[in-house]
């Protein structure tokens, strides 16, 4: 796979214009993926998306294929979510994005109250800061492993823990504020805590996953 | 307190339609063409294995010598704020109150302003021109910036190497390197008066007290103030053509050109260049003894020790 990745990459930066419409194809989603699980929205993810893939292409050149091409993508992917969010913080989830909820659909209700939840749970983490909010999103919301936010994040295992631990303190005494959060996201029967959980089914690409 | 399920929030993946959008701004001016598709169908009317690994061949071999789509030409033109184009392998940086032309990743013609310019290796496409004035700057992957000045034009090369041509001749310009070496730029700026940390009744409109250029321009030249502004509001978003904007700034030597030298210096110490910022306080000390950024300057000069 790795070599695979470097091969791609390597075409990429010599100018293959099919390398490149393929790595957009391979890892597209997952960077939006990436990017929506930090932000909570598709407002402006067309242009965050277009502005991590022209990053993504000048800094092929050094990718050496130390770690997987994905997990290379996922930290060039949060620095430019870091840099939105410090740019411009939304003040409240925007619900522009959210597709329609089709006639007949059996499990219409649900999703509505999800997304009525994801609206609630993002615009308490608007008040976070940023570095708290995107250790907190991959880890407790993505389900990825402290050592791998505090890789993409660029900080220590220590600083990252003590982020997601503030961030979840808060979050958590938030969230048992309002009902509709806090019934959304009860475990179920006393299930998996957050830490151990899965990343989204089915929105990444083959091979996406990364340890 | 239990500890809730964050896992459980759903994802909204982005439709199809969304993604060709970004393919199709990626590439700009190349249109998302699936390769590949002729010769899946190719190969369905072709029974014999043989003849199908022949025609995958004949395929492979057009894709690699087909000669590149004719390129559409696009025209390019800032306001306060710079933007960011992408045409195949080449990254345009286009800076404020800059007007430029480009025809895919082959050419590109800088009319007004300047231009970072991040060119992927080229392989066996043909160099990237890029044009400003007399001079043309020819490239086969680097980062540089070409700045118009008048009918003539100032390049500064990040990494790489650029052969720059001007009235047949040609210089290499290496990394770190300027063209033209060390010697007066042909035009400058006409100067303007000094608006330190100016109040909104000074400079009403700066942009309509330039005099108008003797060759017909789109746009009135930015005044410093203008350029000023537009530099500070790039910081966060682009802090090498903000430097890049503060640096053509400090040349002059009125009040403009004082907070531009400060604002470079306290921009590379945000960045952690701390010699770079060190050097850029002294330099303001000791052009601008009295300047109005003279004590923070100093101030700034300690903290770094």
């Amino acid at each position: 796979m790795r070599q695979e990745d470097l091969d791609l990459a390597g075409r990429c930066v010599s100018g293959d214009c099919t390398a490149q419409r393929e790595l957009f194809r391979r890892e597209r989603s997952r960077v939006q993926a990436t990017l929506y699980r930090i932000l909570g929205s598709n407002h402006d993810m067309e242009d965050l998306v277009q502005e991590a893939f022209i990053e993504i292409f000048r800094s092929l050149a050094s990718f050496r294929g130390e770690a997987r091409l994905g997990t290379w993508l996922d930290k060039i992917t949060v620095r430019v979510a870091c840099a939105y969010l410090s740019r411009r913080r939304p003040k409240v989830a925007r619900l522009e994005a959210v597709p329609e909820i089709p006639d007949g659909d059996a499990n219409a209700e649900e999703r509505a109250m999800a997304r009525e939840a994801a609206r609630r749970a993002y615009t308490l983490l608007d008040r976070l800061d940023v570095h708290k909010r995107v250790a907190f999103s991959l880890h407790a919301i993505d389900g990825r492993p402290l050592a791998e936010v505090a890789r993409l994040m660029d900080a220590s295992l220590v600083a990252t823990k003590v982020r997601v631990w503030r961030a979840r303190r808060e979050m958590e005494r938030r969230a048992d504020r309002d009902p509709v959060l806090r019934s959304f996201l009860e475990p179920e029967g006393g299930g998996a805590p957050a830490s151990s959980a899965r990343r989204g089914a089915g929105i990444h690409p083959p091979g996406g996953a990364d340890a | 307190m239990t500890r809730k399920r964050w896992d459980k929030l759903p994802l909204e993946p982005l439709d199809e339609g969304s993604f060709e959008r970004i393919a199709r701004r990626l590439e700009t001016t190349e249109p998302v063409v699936p390769a590949a598709a002729p010769g899946r169908r190719q190969r369905r009317w072709t029974a014999p294995a043989l003849a199908m690994a022949a025609a995958s061949g004949v395929l492979v071999a057009w894709l690699a010598l087909r000669p590149d789509p004719p390129m559409a030409a696009s025209d390019v033109t800032t306001q306060a704020t710079g933007t960011r184009v992408t045409a195949g392998g080449v990254v345009l940086d286009v800076g404020p109150w800059s007007t430029l032309h480009y025809e895919g990743d082959l050419r590109v013609v800088l009319e007004k302003g300047h231009v970072l310019c991040d060119v992927m290796p080229r392989g066996t496409r043909p160099p990237v021109m890029v044009e400003a004035g007399d001079v043309a700057v020819r490239v086969v992957g680097t980062r540089f910036a070409v700045y118009r000045e008048g009918a003539t034009a100032r390049v500064e090369v990040e990494h790489g190497v650029v052969e720059v041509l001007r009235g047949g001749q040609a210089s290499r310009v290496g990394a770190g390197e300027k063209w033209p070496v060390a010697k007066a730029l042909p035009e400058t700026p006409a100067p303007e008066a000094p608006a330190p940390k100016a109040t909104p009744e000074h400079t009403p409109s700066l942009r309509h007290t330039a005099p108008p250029p003797k060759h017909a321009q789109p746009l009135p030249a930015p005044s410093p103030r203008e350029r000023y502004e537009a530099a500070a509001a790039l910081e966060s978003k682009d802090p090498t053509a903000a430097r890049a904007i503060y640096a053509e700034l400090a040349r002059g030597d009125d009040a403009w050109a004082q907070n531009a030298l400060y604002a470079q210096a306290r921009l590379a110490q945000e960045r952690g260049q701390r010699d770079e910022a060190a050097r850029l306080c002294r330099q303001y000390l000791a052009r601008f003894p009295s300047g109005a950024n003279a004590q923070d300057a100093r101030e700034l000069l300690d903290k770094l020790k």
